[in-house]
């Protein structure tokens, strides 16, 4: 079965709640709250990250603004 | 006999947003929300973004495209440049510009905007208002233009005839 294509959070996004996702998500925006998800979280550079993070797999890109992020699942870091 | 397929699509079949992820949707800096995707909350953004999931709470999004995918489903404010429906929406649409529902839109909610267009089939619930609309304050109206002529002493029925004639 194909692999559903991922979310994307834009660059300009600002987005404060509860998140849970089945599918990949691309975090580019501004993201406060709590994101579940069962797949892989990708958070690219451009991206504000506050609040509680968990997925099966994170991508996080060096250089990322993690402030007061609390992230769990296997991270890995990742040049731009 | 020569019924072309293509030529009876509807032009909401011919505009069905972009699967999300696709490439050229990424180009055009449009962010997407998909299918499996549930978000409660405050949501805000300065570019185009397509919604295949599921969103709760109030969305902000003046001066670019919304579109409300076949699976999506949206129960929150919406405010917009322009607002394309092809799902379901509770809650009412801003359009600045245009609002659009396709014939498998179901929409439960007021929309106020300066022009829209509802496809044959489209479920809507609610009041439309179009008087709010930037692009009807800045066109007098043929009331207003009248009452400029009779101020400026100009008030024959033929004159205003032209002016309703090069407005129209």
């Amino acid at each position: 079965m194909a692999k559903s294509l991922p979310s994307v959070i834009g660059a300009t996004l600002v987005m404060k709640g509860d998140l849970i996702v089945g599918e990949d998500l691309v975090i580019e925006g501004t993201y406060e709250g709590t994101i579940s998800a069962k797949d892989t979280v990708t958070v690219r550079r451009t991206a504000h990250l506050s609040g509680e993070v968990s997925a099966n797999h994170l991508e996080v890109e060096d250089g990322t603004n993690l402030e007061n992020a609390v992230l769990s699942g296997r991270i890995r870091l990742t040049d731009t | 006999m020569f019924n072309n397929k293509k030529d009876n699509e509807s032009e909401y079949e011919r505009m069905e947003p972009a699967a999300p992820g696709n490439s050229d949707v990424r180009k055009r800096k449009t962010s997407v929300i998909g299918p499996t995707l549930i978000f409660r909350g405050e949501l805000s953004a300065n570019e185009d973004l397509i919604i295949e999931g599921e969103i709760e709470g109030t969305i902000a999004h003046q001066e670019k495209n919304l579109t409300v995918g076949k699976e999506g489903r949206v129960k929150a404010n919406i405010d917009a440049r322009t607002v394309e429906v092809y799902g379901l929406v509770e809650g009412d649409i801003h359009g600045e510009d245009v609002v659009k529902l396709a014939k498998s839109a179901d929409v439960k909610g007021n929309i106020f905007c300066s022009r829209l267009i509802m496809e044959d089939g489209a479920q809507f619930s609610g009041n439309i208002d179009m008087s709010q609309s930037k692009k009807a304050a800045s066109v007098p109206s043929s009331a207003q233009i009248a009452e400029t002529q009779t101020k400026n002493g100009n008030g024959s029925g033929k004159s205003t005839d032209k002016h309703l004639e090069s407005a129209g």
